[in-house]
């Protein structure tokens, strides 16, 4: 982000850069977790500025944040200075993850809202967290909205579907699989699907595994989250051996967030579309 | 002389025996790992996994092995291996850049990483001077591996997920997939070992001293050239296939001379056996262990991760028996010139840097220096009792072991704190990384003076046990990075001097122990100027070197526990303000520690403003930038001096 642009934002007090201003609503938001980000982005009411901003339309993609959105620094290390600078009148954060709280109550008034928690139940808590932010926004019509959409976006599926295993490739021998605790096995669940991944996951719901360990899932079928080294796989005698590579039972999903919030859980809903 | 031999050799014998015994059982594949797979797939995964990974491991521990030997030999330094001279982390930032920029194929990745690799050794000797002495290329090296890590972590910082296949390569998985990867490494070594071999009379003749050399008509410069360019060549093959494998480059030709081998011919075929049975051994520890943890962990266990622990545990069994040969590294040639400019200019830079620190908002409009300064004096007075405290321990530390290379970190104590985070993260999150930084300080610092106290502290020892902690923290981080927690990158901002966090009580309890340094540094004078001489001319003036020592590692620790648990492991003042003091001019222990503690916090603080600024709203952290700013200007000073 450039510097004249920070400047711009900074000295636009009093003016919202054509966000929503009501009386007694926080005009002024500082998002420092993109899950949350893009939920306000999909209540209607965008972030003033949000933490690596120019990266977020690279991976979360949509909901796009206004262009014309600031840059506050990391996500796990946010410009404390600059986020003075914007005078916010909220922060909202990911509790348990980045600054402490104090630092950031020092600033504004803060949300620290749970998503990926040793609960891993994200799906709910990404409702909850939209409810609030909602309510705290008076945005509440949106807000149901948004739950109504995800409601109609995860309705069960066809009753004979195959098992899956949700994987994104770190390199091409590890792959992460997503499994409980993450936002796309509450989807599948809600949708009552079955993922083939029953085994232990962290705290942010995936498995680190090499490639291999797909073997054991013979029935599955393999959901690959953008971007893949697929040409390089299918030289590997390992990969082309995998009874799903075998059966031609893989598929390539366009990237989605995988640390979301609601709008990620619609979005990949509808990626899934009518597997 | 066989007795003594006796138990290293028999616990190596062991060692190995375990190797063998677990490769077998790991070929073999026992049952629980076969449920759910097919038979066909297990033959292939035999073949096409567990074989060529088998070979791998003993292939590379054997490169890796002689590799080291050859750096050792040639720079005449136990601490020299294939990491010393910039070349991994060259390797390692070529290859970083390379997957930023969109490239993922293997060969790219061998290609970028011997690029990356060779031109950091063109870049240690062309700063170094083309005859420079093996002290100068290892400082050299340390500086350029500095300034590289340093944009190498920049990179991790910012483009976080582009890199995890870079980070999973870095924590060095041994994982194949197929024989491809094996036929071509072999291709490569087929041609490269040989050709290393016919060196072997050149390497020979580093048993003598360069001036020697030179008398006898050896091209000293060609010859060292030549044979550094070959061992960095088999090391960056080896890497840019199996990832960065620590320690075996360092820990087998030490454990082939610990096991009591001598001469070149003997150790060349005994050190590349004991990288072969060290990768081996770790391999299958590491496949082992991966089995019997299956199901229970969300990570992959990389081999990486495991050498260290392996290489670190046998070469302090090695140093509990007996001392590592150590041969003391001569201090660049003190110039007679007083370092009056060089305070004057230190004090000129720190006062300015403190004063802009506080009061400027460029990038802020609206808000006034008042308004931000509880967030300000912190940080300053954080980054300069930091600066202070790592520059005198820095000093102390390297006339103690006579080591150029030694830093306050070579004691292990800020490795420690890394891994106490670590493991703080894990146990209770966030809110107990400092606790856990302060224990793990505190227990690196007993395992230290336990090994130390075995061998009255003879510094070798010191550097070595530092070292083993350094490269097995390092690994671990690689490996928490790979596993793509996102608190990951909270440890690795922490790792690099993040002054940024720095509050009100945490600023004034590091001033207050920087103020105690300063005031005790005198007391130590006679000492420092006394240790250098040697134990025996030591105890000839009264001086009982294992009690200096002991005070002064003791010293040292405190120094730096408390600079990392304020600002991190920050390279750069402890390593560098030393020989900065000592370039421009500080030749008595006192004027040395006077002049590097001004640069220390000249240094810091002038990082920490600059990081503010450079790449707003991002904060480059302090100790990053230190090194990035830092080594072009000490290098120049150096080359000035020269």
């Amino acid at each position: 982000m450039s510097r004249r642009g920070f400047l711009a934002g900074a000295a636009a007090v009093g003016l919202t850069n054509g966000r929503a201003a009501f009386a007694g609503v926080p005009a002024r938001i500082v998002a420092l977790d993109w899950a949350l980000a893009e939920t306000l982005v999909a209540l209607g009411h965008a972030p003033l500025a949000v933490a690596e901003a120019p990266l977020y339309a690279q991976r979360v993609i949509e909901p796009a944040l206004p262009p014309d959105t600031l840059d506050v620094g990391l996500r796990n290390w946010p410009n404390l200075e600059a986020v003075r600078a914007l005078r916010p009148n909220l922060i909202v954060t990911l509790e348990g993850y980045g600054v402490p709280l104090a630092r950031l109550e020092a600033i504004a008034p803060v949300r620290a809202l749970p998503l990926y928690t040793t609960a891993r139940h994200p799906l709910h808590l990404a409702r909850r967290a939209t409810t609030e932010l909602a309510s705290v926004l008076g945005r509440e019509v949106q807000g149901a909205r948004l739950l109504s959409d995800l409601d109609r976006a995860v309705t069960p599926a066809g009753a004979d579907e195959r098992p899956m295993l949700i994987l994104k490739f770190a390199d091409e021998r590890i792959i992460d699989i997503y499994g409980q605790g993450s936002l796309f096995d509450d989807v599948l669940r809600a949708k009552g699907l079955r993922n083939s991944w029953t085994g232990v996951t962290n705290i942010w719901g995936f498995a680190t595994t090499g490639i291999e360990e797909l073997a054991r899932h013979p029935e599955a079928r393999l959901l690959i989250i953008e971007p893949a080294p697929i040409d390089l796989m299918q030289r590997g005698a390992i990969w082309r051996a995998l009874p799903q590579v075998r059966a031609g039972r893989t598929r390539l999903l366009p990237p989605v967030w995988v640390f979301g919030g609601l709008p990620s859980a619609i979005r990949f809903t509808r990626l899934l579309g009518t597997t | 002389m066989t007795r003594i031999l006796t138990f290293p050799v028999l616990s190596a014998g062991s060692l190995a025996a375990l190797a063998v015994g677990l490769t077998i059982f790991n070929l073999t594949i026992p049952e629980p790992t076969l449920a759910g797979l097919s038979d066909e797939f297990v033959r292939l995964w035999r073949d096409q996994a567990l074989l060529p990974r088998f070979w791998m491991a003993l292939i590379c521990g054997a490169a890796l092995g002689l590799s080291g030997l050859m750096f050792q030999q040639v720079l005449r330094n136990p601490l020299a291996e294939p990491a010393t001279l910039g070349t991994l982390s060259g390797a390692q930032l070529a290859i970083a850049i390379t997957v930023v920029l969109g490239g993922s194929h293997p060969l790219l990745r061998e290609a970028a990483g011997l690029l990356g690799g060779l031109g950091a050794l063109a870049l240690v000797i062309f700063m170094a001077g083309p005859r420079s002495s093996d002290p100068a290329l290892l400082v050299a090296g340390l500086v350029v591996n500095l300034a590289i890590g340093a944009v190498f972590v920049l990179l991790a910082l910012f483009q976080q997920d582009y890199l995890r296949s870079v980070f999973i390569w870095a924590s060095g998985n041994l994982a194949q997939n197929g024989g491809s990867d094996l036929s071509t490494l072999v291709l490569r070594l087929l041609v490269l070992v040989p050709l290393a071999l016919t060196l072997m009379r050149g390497m020979a003749l580093f048993g003598l001293s360069d001036e020697n050399l030179r008398g006898l008509g050896a091209n000293v410069t060609g010859l060292r050239l030549l044979i550094l360019l070959m061992a960095t060549a088999i090391s960056v093959v080896v890497t840019a296939r199996i990832g960065v494998i620590g320690f075996i480059g360092l820990a087998a030709p030490l454990l082939a001379s610990g096991l009591g081998i001598r001469g070149l011919k003997a150790r060349t075929v005994a050190a590349p056996v004991a990288g072969a049975f060290i990768l081996l051994l770790a391999d299958g520890l590491t496949q082992s262990l991966s089995r019997a943890l299956s199901g229970q962990i969300a990570i992959v266990l990389p081999t990486g991760v495991l050498t260290p622990i392996l290489g670190g545990v046998l070469l302090l069994v090695l140093l509990w028996r007996r001392r590592i040969p150590e041969t003391p590294a001569r201090q660049a040639r003190p110039t007679s010139r007083h370092p009056t400019k060089a305070i004057v200019a230190a004090f000129l830079v720190l006062a300015v840097s403190v004063v802009f620190s506080l009061v400027e908002t460029l990038h802020l409009p609206g808000l006034d220096a008042a308004g931000l300064w509880p967030g300000r004096w912190p940080r300053v007075v954080t980054a300069l009792s930091a600066g202070v405290m790592l520059a005198l321990a820095g000093v102390v530390i390297q006339s103690v072991t006579g080591n150029p290379l030694a830093s306050p970190e070579s004691l292990g104590i800020s490795s420690g704190a890394g891994l106490g985070i670590i493991a703080g993260l894990f146990a209770g999150g966030m809110a107990a990384l400092f606790s856990g930084a302060l224990i793990g300080a505190l227990l690196a610092f007993i395992l230290v003076v336990a090994i130390g106290a075995r061998n009255r502290f003879a510094p070798g020892t010191l550097l070595l046990t530092g070292v083993a902690f350094g490269t097995f923290a390092s690994a671990l981080m690689s490996l928490m990075i790979a596993s793509g927690d996102p608190r990951a990158f909270v440890i690795l901002a922490w790792s690099m001097g993040p002054t940024y966090r720095s509050e009100a009580f945490g600023a004034l309890a590091g001033a207050a122990v920087a103020l105690l340094a300063i005031l005790t540094f005198p007391l130590f004078l006679r000492w420092l100027r006394i240790l250098p001489l040697g134990a025996e001319q030591a105890r000839s003036l009264g001086v009982r070197p294992v009690i200096a020592r002991f005070t002064l590692m003791a010293w040292v620790a405190v120094l730096t526990g408390v600079s990392t648990l304020a600002v991190g492991p920050v390279s750069f003042a402890g390593l560098m303000a030393p020989h900065l003091a000592r370039a421009s001019g500080a030749t008595s222990p006192g004027m040395q520690c006077f002049c590097s503690a001004a640069w220390g916090a000249a240094i810091l603080v002038l990082a920490d403003l600059a990081g503010r600024l450079i790449w707003f709203p991002y904060e480059i952290p302090a100790g990053v930038l230190a090194s990035l700013l830092g080594a072009p200007f000490f290098l120049w000073l150096i080359g000035k001096s020269r």
